[in-house]
């Protein structure tokens, strides 16, 4: 309300003239931009959920205290090739406004370090999948939000849960392989950078 | 039934003004906010244009539902921070009538370059932590688009500056007599007289062509380039429109527990299209709209 007010108090007193402060913009110029075919859209989004239940499984045994040391390096490793390089987690609480940033593998080492006796992981039925954006590398970028409820148990106590908001990038790629000196193309799919913010619900 | 059942919820949800929180809201009994919730910002595009139904599933642009008006009025209606008393229902009221009217209805597109993320940062400048704001508009690349940055605020750039109005109001216009300068016979002595200018820091923007506008993005990048400033971290974003024609509104994002939540108009204004440009230099460059700065 007060920046109402201000800007209407501000505005009465103005007078304009050319030659402002140095501002990159444009006047509402739009882009044309190739879009997904909605079937293949259709068939992305659910690899792309596909991808995120598999790290979220993962977490569920990355987590938990009775997976073995070297079975859980494994899971972190098949963890890993779900996401493209350099990517990155940040997570937020409500009671902190700092928004800890972690390097993918860095996050799950953590977890790992958490050792609870017992993780579960429930996924609320209800996620949003954005559209396809293109990039300009030719690349297509997209969000999936998904709500997750933790809970970490030692000695059969719960002793640690929350519900958490994830936002996930997801890229996707056309690329060819070769079968039998065919040239098959097909979308790869892989996860991105993560938000993870805690939710009042 | 399972669909109906949120459906109805969901709907009840949308048409409810109040934004009143549910306490003591359970797991499961939470679904309906996270149903309601404005999860991205994609989705308050989307629901702004009509264009997915109430689970979030994208309409095909064949379906008679979408873009259609009178859903488009329900999602609007519940789009606006509803717990915000500064934006009368007068006003939404308006708002909504003008951008659903079924002759010319006004749409949001996300590929345009008139509409700007405000990101209140965190940096490291001269050892300590700062806040900062960066400005970020679209722009295309190749066949694509991304996030470039438009403009910096940042307050000892501004105070380096004190002597430039940003807004190019009277006080520019009126160049008072005591001002400084070269005078046009500098050139026969030399310009001996510049060493004398150079000291003058505190006016040298004086010694500056008419069109010298300071550039705090190129501030910005060469204290970045040469170590002075480091990055830390975004404490804060939100979105400014100015894609309606005479209106401008701010997009924020509410966390609360309850049916009106996410994603929300939470400013919303009439602006002449005359007076857009302005507004614009108002949001980027008055104090007013920036965290508060302490040396």
């Amino acid at each position: 309300m007060a920046y109402r007010i201000l800007f209407c108090l501000f505005i009465c007193g103005l007078i304009i003239v050319d030659g402002m402060p140095g501002i990159a913009q444009g006047a509402g110029e739009y882009f044309e931009e190739e879009t997904m075919d909605p079937d293949q859209k259709i068939k992305v989004d659910s690899m792309a959920m596909e991808k995120i239940r598999d790290l979220s499984k993962y977490i569920g045994i990355i987590g938990n205290k009775s997976t073995p040391f070297s079975e859980a390096n494994r899971v972190v490793a098949r963890a890993l090739e779900l996401f493209a390089d350099g990517s990155v987690i940040g997570v937020s609480t409500l009671d902190k406004k700092e928004v800890k940033q972690y390097e993918i593998k860095t996050y799950f080492e953590r977890l790992m370090a958490l050792s609870y006796d017992k993780v579960k992981i429930e996924w609320f039925d209800i996620q949003y999948i954005s559209d396809l954006e293109q990039t300009p590398d030719g690349k297509y970028v997209g969000v999936v939000t998904i709500y997750q409820k933790f809970e970490g148990s030692q000695n059969d106590a719960l002793v640690y849960k929350d519900v958490t908001k994830k936002d996930i990038t997801i890229y996707v790629e056309r690329k060819m392989m070769q079968v039998e000196g065919m040239d098959i193309d097909f979308w790869d799919v892989l996860l991105g950078d993560i938000v993870v913010s805690e939710t009042m619900l | 039934m399972k669909t109906n059942s949120k459906f109805l919820v969901v709907v009840l949800a949308l048409f409810s003004t109040s934004g009143v929180a549910a306490q003591g809201v359970t797991y499961d009994e939470g679904n309906e906010f996270i149903l309601a919730e404005t999860k991205q910002v994609n989705q308050f595009f989307r629901r702004f244009n009509g264009e997915e139904d109430y689970e979030g599933k994208r309409f095909s642009t064949n379906d008679p539902r979408y873009q259609q008006a009178d859903m488009r009025r329900m999602y609007i209606s519940n789009l606006f921070d509803n717990l915000d008393a500064g934006m009368v229902d007068s006003l939404k009221g308006s708002f909504i009538y003008t951008v659903t009217r079924e002759k010319d209805p006004k749409f949001l597109n996300h590929r345009r370059n008139d509409w700007y993320a405000q990101l209140d940062v965190i940096i490291k400048y001269e050892k300590k932590e700062r806040p900062c704001t960066l400005f970020l508009k679209m722009e295309r690349e190749n066949m694509g688009t991304k996030w470039v940055l438009a403009n910096v605020y940042f307050k000892p750039f501004i105070t380096l500056f004190k002597g430039v109005d940003f807004f190019g109001g009277a006080a520019q216009a009126s160049v008072d007599e005591s001002s400084p300068y070269l005078h046009p016979k500098s050139h026969e002595i030399n310009f001996i007289n510049l060493k004398k200018a150079f000291t003058r820091l505190d006016e040298i923007e004086k010694y500056a062509a008419n069109e010298y506008n300071p550039d705090f993005l190129t501030l910005f990048i060469y204290e970045l380039k040469r170590g002075n400033a480091e990055f830390l971290e975004v404490k804060n974003l939100k979105f400014h429109f100015f894609q309606i024609d005479n209106w401008y509104f701010e997009v924020s994002k509410v966390n609360r527990k309850s049916t009106n939540s996410g994603w929300l108009i939470t400013e919303l204004m009439r602006v002449a299209e005359k007076d857009k440009e302005i507004l614009r230099k108002y949001i980027f460059f008055h104090e007013n709209n920036h965290l508060p700065y302490s040396p």
